[in-house]
């Protein structure tokens, strides 16, 4: 892959555990392509970023203190519509994760995969299915 | 009197207006305000039950294009919870307790009506009982659903992220210590704190489960192995519904099942070292089948006694079923439960 800065997948986490949220910062920040551009802890502050800044991959907790994270995804696709949407989630309880899938996630992962797991999902989707996401 | 709100509203299937009539007159003799109704016909009796809220169904024994017992059957169906009593002449001591066997409430002569008065008060009187007791043990459900809302949230929210945060932080780590000696050391602590999050995700989906009830089974059944393919990628898990299957909810049935099928998963996920799993639900005759078979690498029956394999007996017995298993080494696995459904299905 090239460490272009053009290449670059931009990431924008959404989770309300900011441990968690800096742990994957630390996380991507190892890989010369991805790079996190935004984060949130509430849907309230990820719809602000939402139309405010550009990125390739949302990253999104389901379990928001204002509400579901699925609710998001809506707002993403209005504000970067190639991105693609990765849901991060620790629950994966089916009522969860249906109405995830109906809103249009592209891909869900455990938050227990293992790190190595999370960075090649998120690397795919930011490269493989947003042909759009570039300027 | 018909406009007394107290008064017992009372279905009466009879065919001679006078003993209705004659009915109600000793039902006022003895203090009890009530409105009657009187139909003679099936066709009557049915679509007064279907649209009217009785307190009590009164019903003779013959009439002639219906019978006292065709109408029980038919009361038990559309209203169980309304009393009712046979008024009859005399029919014998068989058919008397015939009908008492197939729910009639109680039984009265139309020669000693003098017995209606307190056999309707008894009856009404259970009757009330018996909603109350129901309404206290919805109440007392109500509570309980509360409160396994608020653990599993409370176990959620909290501790299960942090165990998530944990696992990653160390897995970070991990990446930092790759080819020391601390790796091996580092890995199995890994492995222990994501064994403890799924186990506590499971405990905390288990306590979730029972707020779905309502839900038709099938939707479920897809959801959870949904969920299972989610938390299995490398593991093909196929689903399979009968057409006969009903597509309503299975009720507390349906909650064990689902927790069955769960728990068969979960070893065919952790144990099998399948490819392929086949999780199948559907019906042959009366009976709800279901089976969960995985291609792994089974194992010898006497073997396995672990407490998945025991819970899921235990549940299958909650329901009235029993749990059959089908492995040996290298033939992969087969967990099979038979459900018979009674006539409430």
């Amino acid at each position: 892959l090239s460490e272009d800065l053009a290449m670059r997948t931009r990431v924008m986490l959404v989770d309300d555990h900011a441990d968690f949220r800096h742990l994957m910062t630390a996380l991507l920040g190892r890989e010369p392509d991805l790079e996190v551009v935004a984060q949130a802890g509430s849907l309230a502050e990820a719809r602000s970023h939402a139309a405010a800044m550009r990125f390739d991959v949302a990253v999104l907790d389901l379990g928001l203190p204002d509400g579901n994270g699925a609710d998001l995804i809506g707002d993403v696709r209005e504000f970067n519509a190639g991105a693609a949407v990765l849901i991060l989630s620790a629950s994966l309880h089916p009522t969860n994760l249906e109405r995830a899938t109906e809103a249009g996630a592209d891909d869900i992962l455990d938050k227990l995969a293992a790190p190595g797991e999370i960075v090649s999902t998120i690397r795919r989707l930011g490269t493989g299915e947003a042909p759009t996401r570039r300027e | 009197v018909p406009d007394d709100p107290n008064a017992l509203r009372i279905l009466d299937l009879e065919d001679d207006p006078v003993d209705t009539e004659l009915i109600q007159a000793n039902l006022m003799a003895g203090g009890m305000s009530c409105e009657m109704t009187r139909v003679q016909t099936r066709a009557g009796f049915e679509a007064a039950l279907e649209n009217g809220d009785f307190d009590l169904v009164l019903s003779d024994y013959s009439l002639p294009s219906f019978d006292g017992l065709s109408a029980l059957e038919l009361a038990k169906e559309i209203s169980p919870d309304v009393p009712f009593i046979l008024v009859s002449g005399v029919i014998g001591e068989e058919r008397a307790v015939e009908a008492l066997k197939r729910g009639a409430t109680d039984y009265v002569l139309k020669q000693s009506l003098e017995r209606l008065v307190p056999a309707v008060r008894r009856a009404v009187r259970e009757a009330k009982e018996r909603t109350e007791r129901r309404r206290a043990e919805e109440a007392l459900r109500d509570i309980r659903d509360a409160e396994r809302r608020r653990i599993a949230r409370d176990l959620h929210d909290g501790v299960l992220q942090d165990l998530s945060y944990t696992a990653a932080a160390m897995g970070l780590i991990m990446l930092e210590v790759e080819g020391t000696k601390l790796e091996e050391r580092l890995q199995r602590t890994i492995d222990a704190v994501r064994r403890a999050a799924q186990a506590l995700r499971d405990a905390v989906n288990d306590l979730r489960l029972e707020e779905e009830w309502d839900r038709p089974f099938p939707g479920l059944v897809e959801s959870l192995v949904q969920r299972n393919r989610v938390m299995a990628r490398g593991l093909e898990i196929n689903l399979e519904v009968g057409e006969e299957f009903p597509s309503s909810s299975l009720g507390e049935t349906g909650t064990q099942l689902l927790r069955i099928i769960q728990e068969a998963l979960t070893n065919a996920r952790h144990h099998s070292r399948a490819r392929n799993v086949v999780v199948t639900v559907g019906m042959e005759g009366s009976d709800l089948v279901a089976a969960v078979s995985d291609d792994g690498r089974g194992f010898r029956p006497s073997t396995a006694l672990g407490v998945g394999l025991s819970s899921m007996r235990e549940r299958a017995a909650a329901i009235g079923s029993k749990l059959e298993i089908e492995s040996a080494v290298g033939q992969g696995t087969t967990v099979r439960l038979r459900i018979p459904m009674s006539q409430k299905g």
